[in-house]
């Protein structure tokens, strides 16, 4: 009885965060507004602060990538663990962030986006043990780099949205960069706080941990719907 | 540190199928009840038009475009004329039979207006130019001329937003034979030219000046 009441206010606390997440709107997650839009495209030369400021901005408001974030922090219990899945995924959405505006790849970005949807929904069913009682774990030591790749195509293609100038490009990308992981740390730090106490106070792989992965997995295929419904409605 | 408690979760088949089945349902009627209506104004359950939400997207000029909706607001105050412009039949040199009447217009000021010839009835006997440019520029080259609508015929009913600072009006031309008068309103942020300047040679005057 008791251990359930701490499971149930973790629960509450955590579709809170949640629901302040989502209270950045769903157009301005992952576009930038008109105003920054204005200021990338006078910025010539280097201009770090801004730029970090808009990639640490991106993360704190992108929250499919805090879902998924979340997600995957969710069963990862020590340091260690915690420090080589944060750097696989770091990596990943690095790697594809630099080279895909470096390349000026060009994506449509709900379709980027639907894909890191199906991300959210992959941890969660994995959180679940929906793979394992099919007889099947992935190894997420693969698995999280890999979509850490895609998480860095929805970066490339907002950065590129915005048309950055040539001239002084790439100190801008590497401090677009730092600005996400500087977020993406901000976010983990609250996150880890969070579940440290609920893990601490409760019996963590209970009913309130089966209904927390299936809330981010019913979130995560409301973002699907809506990047697909993006892609079908709109045209860009 | 390991925690007793924290085992990864194993439930049965059964479960995780209801749980995920569960999932999808809710998801995709929250897509459709609401997410739908609200941000592509598409309402397949109809719970958009029946909670309002549908309000959200319905408005919207173009979905997906961020467009500055707001008013614009002008230092020219507002005015409305009324012209009756006599011109003589067509090749009648001795009196006038073709003329330019332009208004000042500032950059992005807006100006709406209406013509109608009176005393003919052949459309193509009355030819018009409406264009704008440049005022009295020092340099004949470098004008800048921006041509709106030429064409002929016996009316005219339309509105202009002024693409730069300059005079903008009419060449009025009757190519009848006989005399005719055009009479032309016009309401919006300008100015009239004076008498005899680019724009009004013909020293127009408007009927009444109701403001």
């Amino acid at each position: 009885m008791h251990a359930r009441r701490h499971g149930l206010r973790g629960l509450c606390s955590l579709i809170v965060i949640v629901t302040l997440c989502g209270l950045t709107s769903l157009a301005s997650a992952h576009g930038f507004a008109g105003r920054d839009a204005a200021f990338v495209a006078n910025a010539a030369g280097f201009d770090p602060v801004p730029y970090a400021y808009l990639g640490a901005r991106h993360m704190l408001t992108g929250y499919d990538h805090l879902l998924f974030i979340f997600a995957v922090l969710f069963f990862v219990f020590s340091v260690r663990q915690v420090l080589l899945y944060v750097t696989l995924f770091s990596l990943g959405h690095s790697f594809t962030l630099l080279l895909g505006v470096w390349m000026h790849w060009q994506f449509n970005a709900h379709v980027v986006d639907a894909f890191i949807a199906l991300s959210v929904i992959w941890k969660a069913v994995d959180n679940l043990g929906g793979f394992r009682a099919f007889g099947w774990q992935p190894d997420n030591r693969f698995i999280i780099p890999a979509f850490g790749l895609i998480h860095g195509l929805g970066l490339a293609t907002s950065l590129q949205s915005l048309q950055p100038a040539a001239n002084g490009l790439l100190p801008n990308l590497l401090a677009f960069n730092f600005g996400v992981e500087l977020g993406q740390l901000l976010a983990l730090i609250a996150m880890l706080g969070a579940l440290a106490l609920w893990r601490h106070r409760t019996n963590f792989s209970g009913p309130a941990a089966i209904a927390t992965n299936t809330l981010v997995l019913t979130a995560g295929v409301v973002l699907l719907g809506y990047q697909l419904a993006a892609t079908a409605f709109l045209r860009s | 540190m390991t925690h007793p408690s924290s085992q990864p979760l194993a439930l049965p088949r059964r479960h995780l199928l209801a749980l995920g089945t569960g999932a999808l349902l809710v998801g995709a009627l929250i897509v459709a009840g609401v997410v739908l209506p609200a941000e592509f104004n598409h309402d397949p359950l109809g719970f958009g038009q029946w909670s309002g939400l549908s309000r959200l997207s319905a408005s919207s000029a173009a979905p997906g475009t961020t467009v500055a909706l707001r008013a614009t607001e002008y230092a020219t105050p507002f005015r409305s004329d009324t012209l009756s412009i006599a011109l003589a039949a067509g090749g009648d040199s001795a009196h006038r039979d073709e003329l330019e009447y332009k208004v000042h217009l500032k950059k992005d000021a807006d100006l709406i207006y209406s013509w109608q010839v009176v005393g003919l009835d052949n459309a193509e006997e009355f030819y018009s130019d409406f264009h704008g440019h440049e005022p009295a520029p020092a340099t004949s080259r470098n004008l800048v001329v921006a041509t709106y609508r030429q064409a002929t015929g016996l009316q005219s009913n339309g509105s202009l937003r002024a693409p730069f600072d300059g005079i903008h009006g009419w060449f009025l031309q009757n190519q009848s034979d006989h005399p005719v008068t055009v009479k032309l309103r016009i309401s919006g942020f300008y100015d009239l030219v004076p008498a005899g300047e680019p724009g009004n040679e013909a020293g127009l005057q408007p009927d009444g000046v109701t403001r």
